[in-house]
């Protein structure tokens, strides 16, 4: 039994990791030339990875109930209270032409603020937040997405990332109907 | 049979009715010539006097009852049709139109008989042509007449019930008399014609002879309602009663009806007979056919010729030419004739001349002459008087058609005389021929039925009786034959039986033999049955010993059964903790889903903390660091969940196997008290068994001590059965020789049957 335990496991082991990199965090500088650093808030879009500059995120949220808006276009998915503010729940998998479907319970809502509109985007999944140098952004290679609204791609932990041009994305024809004054 | 009657029934109701009516007509006739009779003296200056009217009212009557008749029977006819389902029958309903034709042909038929008997005592003025055209003048609306009362009467009973057709068939008198009011009618103005024209009768006479005969048939209209009301019908009832025309199962014409028609024949034929000798003979019936001659000379207008030189008168007839000699008188005053001729008797003439008292034409025959009065003018006042034989040829004439017409009577009597007969002897005939037949021995002819009567009756109760009789000498030969077969296997049987005792009379000796056997065996027996009773006494020890071992053994298996018991208990224990556990997990497995809610939304926090800390630009890069180590813990933390869940799967999976190991050590527990239940069972059978066998053993012994007392009582016995087997082998002898007697007999009973039966063919058929 006890061996059993062990393998399973090391309680012991563990904690002393755990204290190690508090200590370690404690010493760490902040890494301040990072200048020409562009924060991204990544995520899943049809299984693939996408990312948009985080000073367009506003909130992430689980699913709330949406009250869908009848007339609304198949993308609009319909729309929430957010704090007494009404805000459109867009689904942008069909715009940017990639494969729609259900999403699991890791699927969330990014609440973006762009040109004073309120709109939340439906992901699969939300990576996190990472940097990533301005430069390193180049044209995109990829074939998966409508270009018109793409930014451009970046490599991150050699993973590349399609970055979203947000403005050209919430501009596009399928939400004409949908943005509502804050 | 019954429905056989039921249909002739019906025609027989007509027929009998059709008679009744035909009597109760000649009651009506006497009364109407009883009327006429009384109304002579009224009438009295028509000519010819009584034997006139008596002729004209006979003529009428004759074909008013015949019309009448046949009127009647059509009238029965549609009503007979409605009353006929009622017994059965189907026959066919007469067509008004049909039945008006016949009538009218009939209607000729019997005129033209009225013509020529007319024209046998008459000579008639007018010729055959005219006389038919007045039959036809005077048919015709009579027949239109009959036509339209009968098709009312078809359309009235198409929708009545058989009881109604029979009430409105009670109401025939009333109808019949009726009609007999318009045939006197048309009778009426037949005869007045008649005499018009055939008489010569003058036109203003004629009309009072029509008023009389109408008048007559208006007075005999109620006398004939009611003679035929209050008279025919309680007559018909009398007649009914008795049997004449009816039976218990409906009318029906009888033998007696027949016998009655061919007596009636009979008796028409000797009133026939004698009324033609009698009138052929008869001289008041010749003086009457000679006024009635001499009346029709008269009727036409005489011129009297004189011749002095002869002093004889000669009489021409205009009509004719023909020159009579007669003698001629004067008459001088109202009661003297004078006459030149002196005759015997003449006062008496003179005497009847002047009771005559009138002008008119006035005939008196005396012994040899004839005398007419008056002739001639008004100036002379006289008559012819001429010899009696100037008119004999004339008479002999007379008679000699009378004779004729008798004849016509007779051929018609004897005709109905010997058809009746005929209907009579004929089924009675054949029924002889059958009857011998049958006694010759052809069983199978049988006899037609020719009529409806007792004779019927008769052939079908012989027929019936024929059957019978045959069907049991059909029966009776079968039984002989069988009575054959039975004596045949009696003689078989009885050899066989004699076969039986010599074979018997063998085993007796047989028997003797193996009963010295049996003594000797019982002997033995009762030795060996000692011998049992021994081991028996040993086999009820041991069966004792092993009872009081099985109890213990049941007893411990009783505290085995305990033991089990108790593990059985234990482990469900094991069990019901076990489940316990599993469900605990189940809860620990909630809590961890909580847990793990909490660390998503602790990862969402860190990331939103991120997404603000970035908002904040440089003042947020620490906030940016906390929120990187708040989402380092939160990784930590979920390996750490993630640990327990596999954990917390492990011991559930561990729990359910627990849970299965536990129910199957239950059902094995549960086995092995079965077991060792049917173990404790097993003992206890055993003992009661064993029990038994002890009691058994027991019995054994006291029933070997009782066999071995019957073994030797029984060898007793068997030697007083040996003597009595040496009797058995005698009388075996005995019995052996009495079948030999018995087979004797048997041959006998044989032959004695084979001749029977010899003669039995004979009846075979």
């Amino acid at each position: 039994m006890t061996e059993n335990h062990n393998d399973a496991y090391d309680t012991r082991a563990i904690l002393e990791r755990m204290r190690e990199e508090y200590w370690r965090g404690i010493t760490e500088e902040i890494d301040e030339e990072a200048q020409d650093q562009l924060s991204l808030l990544s995520f899943l879009l049809g299984s693939e990875t996408f990312a948009m500059p985080a000073v367009y995120g506003k909130e992430i949220l689980k699913i709330p109930p949406v009250v869908r808006v009848p007339r609304t276009p198949p993308t609009v998915l319909g729309i929430v209270n957010l704090r007494g503010i009404i805000t459109p729940i867009v689904d942008v998998r069909s715009v940017l032409g990639l494969k729609t479907g259900e999403v699991a319970d890791l699927g969330r809502v990014v609440i973006t603020e762009v040109g004073e509109l309120y709109t939340g985007i439906l992901v699969e999944e939300v990576l996190g937040i990472t940097q990533a140098p301005r430069e390193e952004i180049v044209p995109v290679s990829t074939t998966i997405a409508k270009k018109d609204y793409l930014e451009g791609q970046v490599l991150v932990d050699d993973r590349p990332m399609v970055v979203l041009n947000m403005e050209k994305l919430l501009n596009a024809p399928d939400f004409k109907p949908v943005a509502i004054r804050k | 049979m019954n429905k056989h009657i039921q249909i002739d029934s019906a025609k027989s109701i007509s027929r009998a009715r059709l008679l009744l009516l035909a009597g109760c007509y000649s009651i009506s006739a006497s009364a109407i010539l009883f009327t006429v009779g009384l109304m002579y003296d009224f009438f009295k200056e028509v000519p010819g006097g009584i034997a006139d009217y008596i002729k004209v009212i006979w003529v009428i009557l004759c074909f008013t009852a015949v019309g009448q008749m046949i009127y009647n029977e059509r009238l029965l006819a549609p009503i007979q049709s409605y009353l006929e389902p009622l017994s059965g029958g189907d026959r066919k309903r007469w067509n008004p139109l049909s039945a008006a034709a016949i009538l009218l042909v009939l209607w000729l038929v019997i005129c033209t008989f009225i013509y020529i008997a007319l024209s046998l005592f008459t000579e008639t003025g007018i010729s055959f042509l005219g006389f038919i055209a007045l039959v036809l003048a005077t048919g015709l609306p009579v027949c239109g007449v009959f036509f339209f009362t009968l098709k009312e009467k078809a359309k009235k009973t198409d929708d009545i019930s058989g009881e109604k057709a029979f009430n409105a068939l009670l109401k025939l008198p009333l109808a019949s008399a009726l009609f007999s009011l318009a045939m006197w009618f048309f009778a009426g103005l037949f005869a007045t014609f008649g005499f018009h024209y055939l008489i010569g009768l003058s036109t203003s006479k004629s009309f009072e002879v029509f008023v009389t005969i109408v008048c007559a048939g208006t007075l005999a209209f109620p006398a004939q309602y009611f003679l035929f009301k209050y008279f025919s019908e309680p007559l018909g009832r009398l007649f009914l009663d008795k049997d004449i025309f009816v039976s218990k199962e409906g009318y029906r014409f009888f033998l007696r009806g027949k016998l009655t028609i061919s007596m009636g024949a009979l008796v028409l034929y000797t009133v026939g007979f004698f009324g033609v000798l009698i009138y052929s003979k008869s001289d008041w019936i010749l003086k009457k056919q000679a006024e009635m001659f001499l009346n029709n000379i008269l009727a036409s207008t005489l011129s009297v010729e004189e011749n002095p030189t002869q002093k004889t008168i000669y009489a021409r007839l205009e009509s004719t030419g023909e020159i009579y000699e007669a003698a001629p008188f004067l008459i001088v005053s109202e009661n003297v004739i004078l006459s030149r001729v002196d005759l015997p008797r003449h006062d008496e003439l003179i005497k009847a001349v002047a009771e005559r008292n009138d002008t008119r034409v006035r005939l008196l025959r005396l012994e040899d002459l004839v005398v007419t009065l008056p002739v001639g003018t008004s100036e002379m006042r006289g008559g012819l008087i001429y010899p009696y034989e100037n008119i004999l040829p004339m008479l002999n004439e007379v008679r000699n058609k009378a004779l004729i017409f008798g004849a016509l009577i007779l051929l018609v009597a004897t005709g109905l005389g010997v058809l009746t007969a005929r209907d009579i002897s004929r089924p009675l005939g054949l029924m002889r021929e059958e009857a011998r037949r049958f006694s010759t021995g052809d069983f199978e002819w049988r006899s037609k039925l020719l009529s409806d009567d007792e004779a019927a009756d008769l052939a079908i109760g012989f027929r019936a009786m024929s059957d019978e009789i045959v069907k049991q000498v059909k029966h009776v030969n079968k039984l002989i034959e069988n009575i054959e077969l039975t004596v045949h296997h009696l003689g078989a049987s009885a050899g066989e039986l004699e076969t039986i005792a010599r074979q018997q009379a063998a085993g007796s000796s047989q028997q003797a033999a193996a009963i010295q056997q049996a003594v000797t065996t019982a002997g033995e027996i009762a030795a060996t049955s000692k011998q049992i009773a021994e081991s028996a006494l040993t086999v009820h020890n041991v069966a004792t010993e092993s009872q009081s071992a099985c109890e213990e053994s049941s007893k411990g298996v009783s505290r085995t059964i305990g033991g089990v018991e108790e593990v059985r208990e234990h482990v469900n224990a094991v069990a019901h903790g076990t489940l316990e556990l599993g469900q605990l997990s189940l809860q620990i497995g909630g809590i961890m889903d909580i847990i793990e809610e909490i660390n998503e939304q602790t990862n969402l926090l860190s990331v939103n903390a991120s997404i603000e800390a970035s908002g904040a630009g440089e003042e947020g890069k620490r906030f940016a660091v906390l929120a990187k180590e708040i989402r380092r813990l939160n990784e930590g933390t979920k390996d750490a969940t993630d640990q327990i869940r596999s954990l917390v799967d492990l011991i559930r999976k561990s729990t359910t196997s627990t849970i299965m190991m536990a129910e199957e050590s239950t059902k094995v527990v549960d086995s092995w008290a079965k077991q060792v239940e049917r173990l404790g069972e097993a003992f206890s059978n055993i003992s009661a068994f064993v029990e038994l066998a002890s009691n058994a053993t027991g019995e054994i012994r006291t029933s070997t001590r009782q066999q071995t007392t019957a073994c030797e009582q029984m060898a007793q016995v068997v030697t007083e059965v040996k003597e009595v087997a040496d009797q058995v082998v005698i009388s075996s002898k005995e019995t052996e020789k009495s079948m030999a007697d018995l087979a004797d007999l048997t041959n006998n009973l044989k032959e004695f049957v084979e001749d029977k039966s010899i003669e039995g063919e004979n009846l075979k058929c």
